[in-house]
């Protein structure tokens, strides 16, 4: 497992930042507030109304070695097509820094207060929340100072998110697939007789590997859409892939690829007789490629 | 020969006791691993099998490296293996991986401890021994063990004034009882941040009673230590202080 160097980190949320009105927000269109006990980290709040890549870009321009987290509103029902607008502003020449994009709304992501204690953001365009008369605040708003806690139990979260959804899925459908007795055989079948046994007995497993692939299927996405309502949890991969394929380093976008390439064309599409252990291996062996790829940490 | 099984994947256990049958092996579950360590009959325990990484608390946990340490100090003749879906390393003797499984399996469960080496296999889950390290040697700042050393060394300061040199209540209030608060809220916020976790190791046993001596100090002394004067000087305040310090060494002599 690769470690992360200790580099500067900035979170920058762009939101509706303006509906504050004490104070009015800057007409530069962004604020940077320090970090409680770290000089070199920055929450950077960003106007959605701006011009919030030219801002990003400028603001990144001399940080190729800072690690940073961009929280973008959610615009439509497409948030990894609203990210493409920040990918190339956020991406950076220095393969060692973390750089990653996540679309946020409706007050139930972590990044809220109403969704976690240890969220950013609270009611509109503000870094406090309330409800039922209590009050809970992220920032020192007289100091311009986010609190420690806040930021790091944020970053955190979001840092590690997307190569936990990978370890979690890769461990799941390993499991499921390992036991089928036709993984046990050493004779060769066809493709799609297994595959079509599999996604009946396990079709919200099957639908998180296409999602994974981003290969397109209406009724898979669907079943997936429904089962994220039920349990208020984000099966699918969504900016994930986005962060997977345009903002990791090189060698971690490549696997990425690879992983995806064959997932679509060793598994999900192949018509041909297959020694089922032998694709499960390649597969298995590709997951973990784009594991090792990614520097950070799985879990806290 | 009989392999005893630490897993949290029922059904992958069956396939692996299926394949196991076909060399005359036999195959038992020790513990479920999404559950809570709770202390089994080690006695006819010779070899047992870790898949890693486990579910546990909706995390994928890799506790090999403890496992080990832990297995070498208490039950030496047992030996370690793990298994899973990550592939081996090189070097890493002990580690079965389901995806490419040896065509002996029979030759690779005979191998002694004096075979192996001892690296463990780096699964991407959840490292538990990082974090016990980190419970016990904090972020950069004082062990939980400094943190203990300062409470019990400030109730002693505490009973020499008002037994020694028979300071007023309130002298020894200001001088050391109300730095008390704060140090018990730093151990006692470490404690409950990571004991849950490290109840599916095999020291859960010590832990509980690890926290059971928090709780009694908590709500019998804590509490009000700063308030009624008769309470720091309680031998049994400073005795349970020294049991919750035993109980965390051993752990610590174990698992790291």
């Amino acid at each position: 497992m690769q470690k992360l160097a200790n580099h500067p980190k900035y979170i920058l949320i762009i939101w509706s930042w303006w509906k504050r009105t004490a104070p009015a927000f800057l007409a530069s269109g962004y604020e940077v507030w320090a970090v409680e006990g770290k000089p070199s980290d920055r929450l950077v709040l960003i106007d959605e109304r701006a011009d919030y890549a030219a801002i990003i870009a400028q603001l990144l321009a001399d940080e190729t070695q800072t690690d940073a987290l961009v929280f973008l509103h959610r615009r439509s029902h497409n948030p990894v097509e609203d990210l493409k607008s920040v990918t190339d502003a956020l991406r950076s020449a220095d393969a060692g820094a973390l750089r990653k994009a996540f679309a946020f709304s409706d007050g139930r992501d972590y990044l809220y207060l109403s969704a976690n204690e240890w969220g950013l953001i609270g009611n509109e365009g503000q870094l406090w929340y309330s409800s039922g008369g209590t009050k809970m605040r992220s920032a020192e708003a007289a100091a311009n100072t986010v609190r420690r806690t806040h930021f790091d139990k944020v970053w955190q979260y979001y840092s590690q998110q997307c190569k936990r959804k990978l370890l979690e899925l890769k461990e799941e459908l390993l499991a499921a697939l390992w036991v089928l007795p036709v993984a046990q055989s050493t004779e060769a079948v066809d493709n799609q007789t297994w595959l079509r046994a599999f996604k009946k007995e396990k079709p919200l497993l099957y639908a998180r590997l296409l999602d994974l692939a981003n290969e397109d299927s209406p009724k898979f996405n669907m079943l997936l859409e429904q089962a994220e309502q039920k349990s208020q949890e984000k099966l699918r991969f969504g900016e994930c892939r986005l962060n997977f394929s345009e903002l990791n380093p090189a060698d971690a976008r490549a696997q990425y690829q690879h992983l995806a390439d064959f997932i679509r064309d060793g598994i999900v599409n192949l018509e041909a007789p297959v020694l089922v252990s032998d694709s499960l291996r390649m597969l298995r062996d590709r997951f973990d490629d784009l594991l090792h790829a990614l520097p950070e940490s799985t879990y806290p | 020969m009989t392999i005893h099984c630490i897993t949290s994947e029922a059904s992958v256990l069956a396939t692996f006791e299926r394949r196991l049958a076909q060399e005359n092996i036999a195959v038992q579950l020790l513990h479920d691993a999404r559950k809570p360590w709770n202390a089994p009959d080690w006695l006819h325990v010779e070899r047992l099998v870790l898949f890693t990484p486990f579910l546990y608390e909706n995390q994928y946990v890799a506790a090999e490296k403890i496992w080990q340490s832990w297995l070498k100090k208490t039950h030496p003749r047992i030996v370690f293996f793990t298994a899973g879906f990550c592939q081996s390393d090189l070097g890493v003797a002990n580690h079965l991986d389901l995806m490419n499984l040896p065509k002996s399996l029979r030759d690779f469960f005979a191998q002694q401890s004096s075979d192996l080496s001892p690296t463990t296999v780096d699964t991407e889950g959840l490292q538990l021994h990082h974090k016990l390290a980190r419970f016990f040697d904090g972020h950069g700042k004082e062990s939980i063990f400094d943190v203990l050393s300062d409470i019990t060394r400030l109730i002693g300061m505490a009973v020499a004034g008002a037994q020694r040199h028979g300071d007023s209540f309130e002298i020894i209030r200001e001088d050391f009882l109300q730095k008390l608060p704060a140090k018990w809220a730093e151990l006692n916020n470490r404690w409950l941040n990571y004991y849950a976790l490290l109840c599916c190791l095999p020291v859960a046993d010590t832990l509980r009673e690890t926290n059971a001596l928090i709780a009694k100090v908590d709500q019998n002394y804590m509490g009000g230590i700063c308030e009624q004067a008769e309470l720091f000087q309680e031998e049994t305040l400073l005795n349970l202080l020294n049991d919750i310090h035993k109980q965390l060494f051993k752990v610590r002599q174990t698992c790291l």
